[in-house]
C-alpha cells in the first residue's frame, strides 16, 4: 500500500460536541469522510418534523450516522455497510450509542454477488482504500 | 430490512452507494412511498444513467428539492439546509482536526531525478501534499515521503493518457480533504517565493482578494503566467489531454500572484522526445475527433517541428491558420511557425504566402512581415523584400507603431527591432544602394542595442505602451508588503491642468497604467470603465457603489503587482469618485486636485468644441463634485495658473506630498515634460496662444 505505514491503523479523533471518540483510519478516505461530516457539515439540514428513522446507506465507518446520533439522540438510526473491515470499525464507532443499529449489508434491488472495486477513477471505489478489490457479500434489503 | 425492524416509514434516507443506484432505483421502488426526505450521491461518473434512474423513481412525488457539495436532497416536506436551530450543540459538534488551507498537488509517474526539487521548492509553504501516483515503480514515492513526512496523501490514479482529467481529479480530491487553496505543481517546475516569507504570509496573499478564483504564477522571465493557486471546491475545469488549459474563470476571476515565480527544468533530450511522442499521440487524436479546434492543430504543429517532422508540422499549422473560429494571435502564430518550416524547407514562396494569410489574421505581426520580407529575398526578388520589411518597421518597436505590443503572447522580439533592417541593408546592398544600404546597417545596429538593453534590464516591454520613447522601468524597492504601495488620485475638470500633473507623477517613475488614451495619462481600461459608469457626458450613476468600488480595486492590484512606489490614476471622470476611492483604496490614499476656475475650465473646453451639447452642465457637475469632496478631505491643490508658471515647485510640491525620493535626473525629466506636452494638454495650447 502506497501510504505513510503508520496511517492504516485506525486513531480515535476527539471531536468536539462529541460524546464518545470516532475510530477512523488517518491519511484513508476515512478521515476524508470525518471532514465532510464535521467540517463541512455535509448532513446538516433542517426538515419539517424532527426525524424519527434514519437510513444510513453506505456508512462506511460511521461518521454520518454519529453526527445524526448525536443530533438526534431520538431517532432510531440503521447503519448499513457492505465492506467487512470498514463494518469493524462501524460497530467500533456506533457501539456506545444505543440508537444506532449497524448492518452488514448493501442497499441492492436483487440477490448478488457483488465486486465492490474501484472501475480505475482511482478516488472513491465501492471499497474504499486500503482494501481495494476485495469481494464482498452483498443481499438484498430493500423493499 | 423495512419488515424486519418493523418500520413504517423512514423520515431520511441517506444514499451513497458507489454507482449501484442505477440498480437499486431502475425498474422502479415500491419501497419509496414510505421515505420522507432522501439525500443521495449521484454516481453518474462510475454508472451512466444513475440520475436518470433516481429521478424516474421518485417522480412527483418529492417536490422540494436542494443542491450541497455533490449531495442532492429531495424531500416531501419543505426542509431548508440551514442548520437546524431545534436541535441543541449545533455548533459544538465541531471537529478540532487541523485545517487545511493550502494543498500541493501533483501527477506523477517515475520522475525521480525531478521530484525531490519540486518538493522541496514548496513544501513548506503548503499543509498537504497530495501525490497523484500515476504508476511510480522508481524512488519517486520514497523521496516524496522523507521530504514530505506527515504531509503527505498519496493517491494511486490509473493513468488513462488525459492531463486535464488527472487534473481534475487532483483539485476534486484536494477539495474534499477540506482545503481551501489547491497549489498545481509538476515535478519539473521549481517554484520561487521571494517576496511572501511563509506559509502564513502566502495564506493571507491568497485571501487578499476574494474574487480570484485562480491565481497565476509568473515565469521567472516573465514571458508568460500559468494558473497554479485554484480555490476549491471550483466549478473552473482543465480542459484537454495534452498542453491542458484551465476553463471557466473570468478576468475578474484570475490575477498573478505577487512574489512568486516559477520555473521550469530543462528536460534533457531523452525526456523531451518521450513527452514529445507522448503528446503527439494524443494530439493526433483530438484532431481527429475535434478538427474544428485551432488549438489542436497549433499544438499539433509544434509538436511535429519538435519532432523534426517539419513537412508534417506545416500542414497542421496550415489547419490552425485556415480554421476562421480560432484565436487570432494563435492562428497568426501558427502562420509564423509554418513560415519557419517552410523556409527551413527553402520553400520560400509558400513562406510568403503563409505569412500574408497569417497577416490577414493578426495584422499586428511584425513576425510575419519580417519573415515574408526575407523569403522574398531568398528569392532575390529585393524590392519586394523591402516592401514586406518597410512593412515589419511600420508595425515594429523602433520606427513603427509598436502595434505587436497589444498582442498576448507569442512574441520573437528581433522581429520588432533589428530582423526588418537587418533584411533591408542587404537587400539594398544588393540592389546598388550603397546609401540605403549604410543607413539600415546603421539602424540594424542600434536596434539591436535596443534590444539587447531591454533584456538585460528584464523589462517586459509589452506592458509599457508611453507616451515617451523608451519604456520607464518602474521604481522598484527591495522589500515591499502589500500595502506600502502610495495610492494617488488626480481629481479635476477637464482642462484644469490635470494631464500636465499627471505628466509630472508620470515622470517621477509612478505607475499609471498599461495602456495610455491618446496622450492623456488617462489609461484605457479604466477611461472606459467611467465612461460607462457616469454615461459620460450626461453624467449620471449607471452602476452602483458596490460595483465601481470593486473594479477600482481590481485596477489598483493589477497596477500594485509590480511593486512600485506610487501608482497613479487621472481621469476627469474620477472627480465623481471620490468616496469610492476612499473605499477602495484606503484612508491613506492621496489626493491631487488640480484646480482652475470654473468658468475658465468652461470656456477652454468650449474651445475643444467637446461634447458642445452637454460641457457646461458636465464641467458643472464635476465642479459640485469637487468640492463637496474635498471640503472634508485632505489634498494637495495643484492650481492650474502655477503650473505653468513655476513647474519646478509644483513638480517639488508633489514629490514631497507624497514622500517620493526622487532623483535631480528623475525631477528635470517631470519639469521638462510641463514644457514639451503635446497637443494634448491645455497648458501647451494656451501657452502657444499667449505667445
Amino acid at each position: 500500500m502506497k501510504r505513510n505505514s503508520a496511517a492504516a491503523q485506525p486513531i480515535p479523533f476527539t471531536t468536539l460536541g462529541l460524546k464518545h471518540p470516532l475510530w477512523v483510519r488517518a491519511g484513508t478516505t476515512d478521515e476524508v469522510c470525518l471532514r465532510e461530516v464535521f467540517d463541512l457539515r455535509t448532513y446538516e439540514f433542517a426538515p419539517a418534523a424532527m426525524p424519527r428513522v434514519i437510513v444510513d446507506a453506505s456508512a462506511n465507518v460511521g461518521c454520518t450516522s454519529v453526527f445524526f446520533a448525536n443530533r438526534y439522540p431520538d431517532a432510531k438510526i440503521f447503519a448499513i455497510e457492505p465492506e467487512t473491515s470498514n463494518f469493524q470499525l462501524l460497530e467500533q464507532n456506533t457501539s456506545p450509542y444505543k440508537n444506532v443499529i449497524p448492518i452488514h449489508a448493501a442497499l441492492w434491488s436483487a440477490n448478488c454477488d457483488l465486486a465492490v472495486s474501484d472501475p480505475g477513477k482511482g478516488k472513491w471505489g465501492g471499497a474504499r482504500d486500503p482494501l481495494i478489490n476485495k469481494l464482498a457479500r452483498v443481499k438484498q434489503f430493500a423493499g | 430490512m423495512v419488515e424486519e425492524h418493523n418500520i413504517p416509514q423512514i423520515d431520511l434516507l441517506k444514499l451513497d452507494i458507489e454507482g449501484a443506484e442505477k440498480e437499486v432505483f431502475e425498474g422502479g421502488a415500491s419501497w419509496l412511498e414510505r421515505v420522507e426526505t432522501i439525500v443521495i450521491e449521484l454516481h453518474d461518473r462510475f454508472q451512466p444513467g444513475c440520475r436518470a434512474a433516481f429521478e424516474a423513481a421518485i417522480g412527483d412525488s418529492f417536490p422540494h428539492h436542494a443542491h450541497r457539495g455533490e449531495n442532492l436532497w429531495v424531500s416531501r416536506q419543505p426542509f431548508s439546509l440551514s442548520s437546524d436551530s431545534r436541535v441543541s450543540g449545533v455548533d459544538d459538534c465541531r471537529h478540532d482536526a487541523p485545517h487545511i488551507p493550502i494543498i500541493a498537488t501533483m501527477l506523477c509517474g517515475n520522475n525521480e531525478s525531478l521530484i525531490g526539487e519540486a518538493i522541496e521548492s514548496i513544501i513548506d509553504y503548503v499543509d498537504k501534499f497530495l501525490l497523484i501516483d500515476t504508476g511510480i515503480t522508481d524512488g519517486s514515492l520514497t523521496i516524496a515521503q522523507s521530504l514530505c513526512g506527515e504531509k503527505l496523501w498519496v493517491e494511486p490514479f490509473a493513468w488513462c493518457n488525459d492531463f486535464a482529467r488527472a487534473r481534475n481529479c487532483a483539485l476534486e480530491l484536494a477539495a474534499t480533504l477540506g482545503s481551501v487553496w489547491a497549489l498545481t505543481i509538476d515535478t519539473d517546475e521549481r517554484v520561487e517565493f521571494d517576496h511572501v516569507a511563509d506559509r502564513e504570509s502566502l495564506q493571507q496573499v491568497l485571501a487578499s482578494n476574494p474574487d480570484i478564483r485562480a491565481w497565476l504564477v509568473s515565469s521567472r522571465d516573465g514571458s508568460y503566467a500559468k494558473e497554479r493557486f485554484i480555490r476549491v471546491p471550483t466549478q473552473l475545469e482543465w480542459r484537454g489531454r495534452t498542453d491542458e488549459a484551465l476553463c471557466g474563470a473570468t478576468a475578474e476571476q484570475r490575477a498573478v500572484l505577487p512574489g512568486a515565480k516559477f520555473w521550469e527544468e530543462p528536460k534533457t533530450a531523452e525526456q523531451f522526445r518521450k513527452k514529445l511522442e507522448r503528446d503527439l499521440a494524443v494530439l493526433q487524436e483530438e484532431t481527429q475527433f475535434k478538427p474544428e479546434n485551432a488549438r489542436w492543430w497549433y499544438y499539433l504543429g509544434q509538436t511535429l517541428e519538435q519532432l523534426g517532422e517539419p513537412t508534417q508540422a506545416i500542414e497542421a499549422y496550415r489547419h490552425c491558420v485556415e480554421l476562421k473560429t480560432g484565436w487570432a494571435e494563435e492562428a497568426a502564430w501558427a502562420a509564423y511557425c509554418g513560415g519557419r518550416c517552410l523556409v527551413s524547407l527553402e520553400r520560400f514562396a509558400d513562406a510568403i504566402d503563409l505569412c500574408a494569410l497569417g497577416l490577414a489574421r493578426q495584422p499586428a505581426s511584425p513576425e510575419l512581415a519580417w519573415q515574408a520580407g526575407y523569403s522574398c529575398y531568398k528569392l532575390g526578388r529585393d524590392r519586394d523584400a523591402i516592401a514586406w520589411e518597410e512593412m515589419a518597421v511600420s508595425i515594429g518597436e523602433v520606427d513603427g507603431s509598436k502595434a505587436a505590443r497589444h498582442r498576448i503572447s507569442f512574441r520573437h522580439l528581433p522581429a520588432w527591432y533589428e530582423g526588418p533592417y537587418d533584411v533591408l541593408r542587404h537587400a539594398h546592398k544588393r540592389l546598388g544602394d550603397k546609401e540605403r544600404a549604410s543607413e539600415c546597417e546603421e539602424k540594424y545596429q542600434t536596434a539591436l542595442k535596443t534590444r539587447l538593453r531591454f533584456a538585460s534590464e528584464g523589462i517586459n516591454s509589452s506592458n509599457q505602451t508611453t507616451t515617451e520613447e523608451l519604456p520607464i522601468p518602474a521604481v522598484r524597492r527591495s522589500s515591499l508588503t502589500r500595502g506600502e504601495v502610495k495610492r494617488v488620485a488626480i481629481l479635476g475638470l477637464y482642462s484644469s491642468g490635470s494631464t500636465a500633473t499627471a505628466g509630472i507623477l508620470y515622470h517621477l517613475g509612478a505607475q499609471m497604467g498599461k495602456r495610455f488614451w491618446g496622450n492623456y495619462y488617462e489609461p484605457q481600461w479604466l477611461s472606459a470603465q467611467l465612461r460607462r459608469w457616469w454615461d459620460e457626458p450626461r453624467i449620471r450613476e449607471t452602476v452602483a457603489l458596490s460595483e465601481r468600488v470593486k473594479l477600482l480595486k481590481r485596477w489598483m492590484r493589477d497596477l500594485s503587482l509590480d511593486e512600485p512606489e506610487v501608482v497613479a490614476a487621472k481621469h476627469p471622470l474620477l472627480t465623481l469618485c471620490g468616496p469610492d476611492l476612499i473605499q477602495a483604496w484606503g484612508k491613506e490614499t492621496k489626493f491631487i486636485w488640480t484646480h482652475r476656475p470654473l468658468d475658465k475650465s468652461i470656456a477652454s473646453l468650449a474651445r475643444r468644441g467637446w461634447w458642445p451639447e452637454h460641457f457646461v452642465r458636465l464641467q458643472e457637475k464635476l465642479w459640485e463634485a469637487a468640492n463637496s469632496f474635498f471640503t472634508n478631505q485632505e489634498h494637495l491643490r495643484i492650481e492650474f495658473a502655477d503650473v505653468l508658471k513655476s513647474p519646478d515647485e509644483q513638480v517639488d510640491r508633489i514629490s514631497d506630498y507624497l514622500g517620493m525620493d526622487v532623483s535631480e535626473q528623475r525631477r528635470q525629466r517631470a519639469i521638462a515634460s510641463i514644457m514639451r506636452e503635446g497637443s494634448a494638454s491645455p497648458l501647451a495650447t494656451e501657452s502657444l496662444e499667449r505667445a
